[in-house]
């Protein structure tokens, strides 16, 4: 176990706090970053989803789809405006280090996703040693990294769809409708793995207090936790 | 069976835009929102000038793609061939402006609706005429059946100078001076629209189904082997 050598009762960096049985993971920014980007995007999908699958439409009725246009756009503004500036002010070393990570992936990373498929499905597996983020982490980010802004531009392209000729729109249309599934698909797998699955959900303490516990960050993080443990 | 088309002889248009504005009184439109247009065509230089004008409105695609994006279905193709738009059902995503090859719709910022030209599909059913057509003081302006043999429409289109719109309701006569140019262009399919409508759509709702699918049979699993350990070891590592 970890002996508490820095006494880390409000942790200023991401990197360097460690308590008795626990260790400091993401900062407040950090944290209102992830929130906002998580809760605006699913109350986006949400109201998305019925205004391009006729299936759900159907359900909702016009009045209903109207209503969701308006939050749609509404959702839309925190979710343009609120998350960058937050981790500029707030977070930006560790911002600058997520952008940096999660684009590298070493061997360890690749054997991760094997090992996390058998895991997935509950077969054993050893999983490999993983940095600050394990591998699919860094896929979720990617898809967020290039996703947000695909969906920001897009999106408020087709608010004021009629001033661009019909010709581009349409490729615009289908760009903002296809990304939008596809991060659809990763906050699926993204929420699922954070609450329910083993092994997985004890992490999501990180994203609320920030810590999360030693025990479970050696054995899931190990090169991070040496990186701030020295062990 | 009814299949309804429209000719029209734009060498006998006058260019009195009478049509326009008996639409727009028959559909209570504001003045800046015209279901059918009419515009002056200039040919030559001064001083030998010919003047002529050509109308167009919504030209009743055959396969109509305002209707394959309209994702409440208020914009559909009715089986005898004027594609229509139930307003109550519109949500005003504007979908189908962007989808229309031949600008044929506008965006009603007042109803927060988008309108365009009905092929005056409630008086048909009534026995009645377009209005645009009642009112063209030139007879430049004809509907009818294709599928009434004895329909006066058919005398007409059959002239070897009518253009059809392929793809479309619509057939024209130009004035001698006027070239195909200046008539919608044939209907072509957007790939665009194809790729969204008939690829990324059922491609991306099967994706994300089958990964609702896979995180339930992880669920399924990992409840069936925790409940198998249960009582075994309390917590696993």
């Amino acid at each position: 176990m970890a002996t508490a050598r820095i006494g880390a009762r409000v942790p200023a960096r991401e990197e360097a706090a460690v308590q008795q049985d626990k260790v400091y993971r993401f900062s407040l920014a950090s944290r209102l970053a992830h929130w906002n980007h998580a809760l605006t995007f699913l109350l986006l999908l949400f109201t998305g989803m019925g205004l391009v699958a006729r299936g759900i439409s159907g359900l909702v009725g016009p009045e209903g789809l109207r209503f969701f246009g308006q939050l749609h756009r509404w959702a839309a503004v925190p979710f343009t405006v609120l998350t960058i500036p937050i981790l500029f002010f707030g977070a930006r070393k560790a911002a600058l280090r997520w952008i940096n990570e999660v684009f590298r992936f070493d061997r360890d990373d690749l054997r991760f996703f094997p090992a996390f498929v058998r895991e997935f499905f509950g077969m054993k597996a050893e999983s490999p040693p993983q940095g600050k983020f394990n591998a699919g982490e860094k896929i979720n980010s990617i898809l967020q990294i290039i996703g947000w802004p695909t969906m920001v531009i897009t999106g408020w392209m087709m608010v004021y769809k009629t001033s661009f000729p019909p010709a581009v729109m349409q490729w615009v249309i289908m760009v903002h409708s296809g990304m939008a599934m596809l991060l659809g698909c990763a906050v699926l797998g993204h929420i699922y793995l954070a609450t329910l699955m083993p092994g997985f959900r004890e992490g999501l303490s990180g994203m609320i207090s920030g810590w999360v516990p030693a025990k479970w960050a050696k054995d899931h993080y190990r090169k991070w936790y040496k990186e701030i443990t020295g062990e | 069976m009814t299949r309804y088309a429209y000719f029209v002889d734009l060498s006998l248009c006058a260019g009195c835009e009478a049509c326009t504005v008996a639409c727009q009184a028959l559909n209570g439109l504001d003045w800046s929102i015209r279901y059918t247009k009419v515009d002056r065509m200039l040919v030559g230089t001064y001083p030998n000038v010919m003047s002529s004008f050509v109308t167009t409105q919504c030209l009743h695609c055959d396969d109509p793609p305002c209707a394959a994006v309209c994702p409440t279905g208020a914009t559909y193709k009715t089986a005898d061939g004027p594609v229509k738009i139930e307003y109550e059902n519109c949500i005003g995503c504007e979908y189908c402006i962007t989808a229309c090859p031949y600008e044929a719709r506008t965006y009603d910022a007042a109803a927060g609706v988008v309108r365009k030209c009905s092929f005056c599909y409630d008086r048909l059913q009534e026995g009645e005429r377009p209005a645009c057509e009642q009112t063209c003081l030139t007879g430049a302006r004809l509907m009818g059946d294709l599928d009434d043999p004895d329909d006066p429409i058919h005398e007409k289109i059959s002239a070897p100078d009518v253009i059809h719109i392929e793809g479309t309701s619509f057939y024209y006569r130009l004035p001698e001076h006027i070239d195909r140019a200046a008539l919608p262009a044939d209907f072509k399919p957007s790939a665009a629209t194809f790729a969204w409508q008939s690829i990324i759509q059922p491609v991306g709702q099967i994706m994300m189904g089958s990964t609702l699918a896979a995180v339930l049979l992880s669920l399924a699993v990992n409840a069936f082997k925790s409940r198998g350990k249960e009582g075994a070891q309390d917590g696993n590592s």
